[in-house]
């Protein structure tokens, strides 16, 4: 315990006025009970009393009326600011010297031992009843806690101050009205203007026309309480006129009775990330048209099979649209295998390619549409996996092949259809063979009457593969074989008829018949010498439900004709073969004058 | 011929053909087999009006004559427990289900196949034939 002041005060009272005396005796006495240092100086600033406090604050008890104390009984004394407190700025000096209260001067003291402490210091003169200056009290306490944490709320401050300037993100302070009360270096940096410029704005002032609205009810309804906080996108005409697209964070500061006090908006330029998603938007809607413009049906699947995207090529396949994000497996309403068994969608190659994880190849399948047609495809499932290989999906395409089948069964069939005809002909050359053998009476004659039979047969054919194996012109038919017999002039054989379309058989038929009719002419009748004539000629009329043809064969000028004894294959087929072909009537007749022959036969291909 | 063709001898045949050539073949084969042919034809509709009028005791039939199956022939003999022989052009196989196990003449054919063949459909119908 420091020795109390107090303890010497008779001895150390005799020298110091009356007056002064009578101004210390009540408040020592009192002060020795406050918790704040007291200390008396005489007109001189000699220290004639202190309380135990500020013996305590001080570090050490300096002795009463030494006159090497004076002002102060602090070891050493310092500002604030932390230079050495010279003697005039003492509080007591100060005092005494002008005659007025030093109020509130925070001062540090350095104790004996080095420690230091602020404390703030009240000094006020002491007056006798004439007024006279007698002396100065000085009041002190121990501020240094209060200091310190002035000193960290004041760092916190300012380092928050810092936070709030050198932010990368732009903050601004609004009133209810949107009016900008604050913003940091930031809000300026991204808008171009100045912070004296943003003061006198509104939010709303800087905010894209079009965006104007969006912001100004969100902001409203957060000023009247509706909403804590929001969030949103919008542009920004910078001063400059460039557009820019920021996002807003507005929030709230509401006092404790939860009235508004001012919005705090953290802004950023998000113009860059517009950009980029546009970027990317158009990317994949230009993907997306791609696929969607593709003849062939695409679609995918999450990893569970559920659709998620198909195009309007699998729309046209499947006869359908399913349920994205429901319908698993593959868009078909029914599915079978190639060979026409039911094909549950879980066991569909797509599904299997999800199951497996592994891409399905060569496989075939038959969709069923709502409407009940099937459409054949080769499906090609393929996994999908993100950058971490894990499987997200599939995409599937699906490839039409109807029309490869139908060309598949087209060729089958044409394949038989030759075949057929192959088979056909050979059986007719196997024929003529017999009847030419039976006609003929020496080898030599086989070979001619064979050979022109062949080449009949040869030339009907070239017409019919000229036309798709569809029909014939009757007049090239006929022409064909008599070209040899026709004079320069062609006078001596008149062909006169209307165009004929002849269905393949009356086309083999008529000339096989026309080439039968030639060869005779030409060894017995109106062609095997040049006063002969030959006169062909045709039409076709309506008769019931088709057209029929009525055809005439006319010889004349030719040897007188003497009918044949035996019946020749010619004479067989005329008579025959066209009601056995074509369902028609034929006549032959070997009249003197000429051979003449008339058909009558339905067209099954009507004239044209 | 050949001996065990004298089993043909008399028999009545019935032919469906298109082909003019073909059916003069047909007919010198059953000649030179002394059978008979009571009709022919390259119709359908037309082979069957004919056969209300005749009996034959076997029929050779064209598959596909002026386009149109011979089947409702086939039928229609089949009905009245007459043999039929089919002759195609169209491959092994293309003969309907139904009468797959009939004796069919791949065209061409010649003379023993003829035989056979007719000789194979009046064995496979009791009662029929002599």
């Amino acid at each position: 315990m420091e020795k109390s002041a107090i303890a010497g005060r008779s001895s150390f009272f005799a020298g110091i006025p009356r007056a002064l005396q009578q101004a210390l005796q009540t408040p020592i006495s009192v002060s020795e009970w406050l918790p704040i240092g007291v200390c008396f100086c005489d007109r001189d600033g000699v220290l004639v009393q202190y309380n135990r406090r500020a013996a305590e604050l001080w570090g050490r008890s300096p002795t009463p009326g030494d006159i090497r104390f004076r002002y102060c009984g602090a070891y050493r004394a310092y500002r604030s600011t932390g230079e050495p407190l010279p003697e005039s700025e003492a509080p007591t000096n100060e005092t005494l010297r002008t005659g007025r209260a030093v109020r509130d001067r925070d001062l540090v003291i350095e104790r004996p031992d080095g420690s230091r402490i602020t404390v703030l210091a009240n000094a006020d003169p002491l007056l006798d009843e004439d007024g006279e200056i007698v002396g100065a009290v000085n009041c002190f306490q121990d501020i240094s806690e209060i200091k310190r944490t002035e000193e960290r709320l004041s760092e916190q401050d300012q380092r928050l101050a810092a936070t709030y300037e050198n932010a990368a993100i732009a903050i601004s302070e609004v009133d209810a009205n949107g009016r900008l009360m604050r913003v940091n270096e930031t809000v300026c940096a991204i808008t171009g203007y100045s912070r004296e410029e943003l003061l006198k704005l509104t939010v709303f002032d800087v905010t894209h026309p079009d965006d104007r609205e969006l912001d100004r009810d969100a902001y409203s309804s957060q000023a009247s309480g509706d909403r804590n906080r929001y969030t949103v996108e919008k542009r920004l005409v910078c001063k400059d006129g460039r557009v820019i697209w920021v996002s807003i964070d507005s929030a709230a500061v509401r006092d404790s009775a939860g009235r508004f006090l001012y919005g705090i908006r953290v802004m950023q330029d998000i113009t860059e990330r517009k950009r980029v998603d546009e970027i990317l938007r158009q990317s994949e809607r230009r993907h997306r048209q791609l696929i969607e413009a593709l003849p062939t049906a695409i679609y995918t699947t999450d990893a569970q099979g559920r659709m998620t995207y198909y195009n309007q090529a699998a729309v046209d396949l499947w006869g359908y649209r399913p349920e994205l994000n429901s319908d698993r497996w593959c868009g078909s309403w029914r599915l079978y295998t190639p060979d026409g068994k039911p094909l549950p969608h879980d066991q569909c190659p797509m599904a299997v390619a999800l199951k497996e994880d592994r891409p399905i190849r060569n496989a075939e399948a038959v969709a069923e549409r709502p409407d009940g047609t099937r459409v054949p495809f080769i499906p090609y499932p393929t996994p999908l996996h993100d950058a971490s290989g894990v499987l997200i999906g599939a995409v599937n395409m699906l490839v039409d092949i109807t029309e490869r089948k139908q060309a598949e069964a087209r060729q089958k069939l044409l394949i038989e259809e030759l075949n057929h005809r192959v088979k056909n002909t050979l059986a007719t050359v196997q024929s003529l063979n017999l009847q030419t053998a039976r006609q003929v009476t020496s080898f030599e004659e086989f070979c001619e009457r064979m050979e022109g039979r062949l080449f009949a047969l040869s030339k009907a054919h070239d017409q019919l593969s000229q036309c798709n194996w569809e029909h014939a012109d009757l007049m090239k038919i006929v022409t064909a074989g008599l070209a040899p017999y026709q004079e320069n002039d062609g006078t001596r054989i008149t062909i006169k008829g209307e165009p004929i379309r002849l269905s393949p058989k009356a086309a083999l038929t008529f000339a096989m018949i026309c080439h039968e009719l030639t060869t005779n002419a030409a060894k017995y009748g109106a062609l095997s010498q040049p006063s002969g004539r030959l006169t062909i000629a045709w039409v076709s009329r309506e008769c019931g439900s088709g057209r029929v043809l009525g055809f005439s064969w006319r010889e004349s000028g030719g040897p007188q004709v003497t009918p044949p004894t035996r019946r020749g294959f010619g004479t067989i087929l005329v008579e025959r073969g066209i009601r056995l072909e074509l369902g028609g009537a034929a006549s032959l007749r070997f009249d003197p004058p000429g051979v003449s022959c008339e058909i009558e036969t339905p067209l099954s291909i009507g004239a044209r | 011929v050949k001996a065990h063709y004298t089993r043909l001898k008399g028999l009545r045949v019935f032919v469906v053909e298109d082909e003019f050539a073909v059916l003069l073949l047909i007919e010198d084969m059953l000649s030179e087999l002394e059978c008979e042919l009571v009709g022919s034809t390259s119709r359908v509709a037309e082979a069957i009006r004919m056969l209300r009028d005749c009996s034959p005791d076997v029929a050779v039939l064209d598959v596909n004559v002026a386009g149109e199956p011979v089947y409702p022939v086939a039928e229609y003999l089949a009905g009245r427990d007459v043999p039929v022989v089919f002759s195609t052009g169209y491959g092994d196989g293309s003969l309907g289900e139904r009468w797959r196990s009939r004796p069919v003449l791949q065209k061409p054919y010649v003379l023993d196949q003829l035989a056979a063949a007719l000789l194979t459909s009046i064995g496979q119908q009791p009662g029929v034939g002599r």
